[in-house]
């Protein structure tokens, strides 16, 4: 990326090259076949974060024409018991974003509204993401508006708790 | 160009009421698929997006070059080419060819250039009449309002408000016939 605040030494290029984000850590280094230990019995939706979309890109992208994959996805039907359920939107930003859940809250907040109701509409009852603050935002929505969702990270599914 | 408060312009057309947004929402969503359908029905639709970013991109590191190209071929074919630094040259410049030719009215097509120059104000101020061709810019323009997005300038008004807006406008338009005639 377009990061080149500190000098770009080898020691730094090693670090930058061999950092992962613990799902693409899972399936492209370790290779990860199955999760014996693991079960999950609920109805689950999956919820990537833009970045992880769009900058990690560890899902296909619905406005690209490309083949379909979902790295999280992937993970997750290794988990006995998990039913993934496609939302209408299923790459749609949750209006979490940062700062901006301050700086534009009218917006955030409707975009994580729109979310929760999406979720609720296709009959889910769990969303897991690889994203804390994602999560933490939607999870506040939904909390508010009263919808029985869970909200969960992924490496709490794949780990079999603690919930 | 006076500062637009885009959180504060958002937030007050979200809690307007329970149509406008729901529905804006849905006819931008309606926008996407109709551009993921086109999209898929073409197979080297990437190649020609990345083709077409390229392009982009070395007209804008070249854009020196071809300004002057451009300035050198119109002014071959008889066009007078006029440079402004900034909104307040750019609108004068216009003005003071309409007032040239002693114009009272003028037609403009889409431009978010002179919308962000504020022409329009400008020129109304000092006796022009100026008439948008595009109908979204001209539903805007009887509105009041700047454009709510670049290329669907009233994607945020319902077909109500259009009805509506159009109905007062010819009634303004009725009333000074009558008071003319």
């Amino acid at each position: 990326m377009h990061f080149d605040a500190i000098p770009q030494t080898e020691k730094v290029k090693h670090v930058r090259k061999t950092t992962y984000e613990l799902v693409e850590f899972l399936t492209d280094i370790l290779k990860v076949k199955e999760f014996p230990w693991a079960s999950y019995k609920h109805k689950v939706a999956i919820h990537n974060s833009c970045s992880a979309i769009r900058g990690l890109h560890i899902q296909s992208r619905s406005e690209w024409q490309e083949p379909y994959f979902n790295k999280t996805e992937q993970l997750l039907t290794m988990v006995e018991g998990v039913t993934i359920k496609q939302i209408t939107r299923p790459d749609e930003c949750c209006g979490f974003g940062g700062t901006f859940c301050v700086t534009d809250e009218a917006v955030s907040v409707k975009m994580g509204q729109d979310k929760v109701a999406d979720y609720v509409n296709h009959e889910v009852d769990c969303i897991v993401s690889p994203d804390m603050s994602c999560l933490m935002h939607q999870e506040g929505i939904a909390k508010r508006g009263k919808a029985p969702l869970k909200f969960v990270h992924i490496a709490q599914v794949l780990n079999n708790g603690p919930f | 160009m006076s500062k637009v408060r885009v959180d504060q312009n958002a937030a007050d057309f979200i809690y307007m009421d329970d149509i406008h947004q729901p529905t804006h929402d849905k006819n931008l969503w309606n926008a996407r698929m109709k551009r993921d359908l086109a999209a898929s029905g073409i197979p080297e639709w990437e190649q020609m997006r990345d083709l077409a970013s390229q392009i982009k991109e070395h007209t804008l590191t070249h854009l020196d070059q071809y300004i002057e190209q451009f300035v050198t071929e119109a002014t071959k074919r008889g066009v007078i080419v006029h440079f402004a630094k900034d909104d307040i040259e750019h609108n004068q410049t216009v003005y003071d060819i309409l007032k040239s030719h002693n114009a009272t009215k003028v037609v403009k097509s889409k431009s978010m250039l002179q919308e962000e120059c504020e022409m329009g104000a400008f020129l109304e101020a000092r006796g022009i009449e100026m008439i948008e061709t595009d109908l979204g810019e001209r539903i805007q323009q009887l509105s009041g309002e700047m454009p709510s997005h670049i290329v669907m300038p009233a994607i945020h008004k319902t077909t109500a408000d259009v009805a509506e807006l159009l109905q007062e406008q010819s009634v303004r338009i009725q009333m000074r016939m009558i008071l003319h005639s």
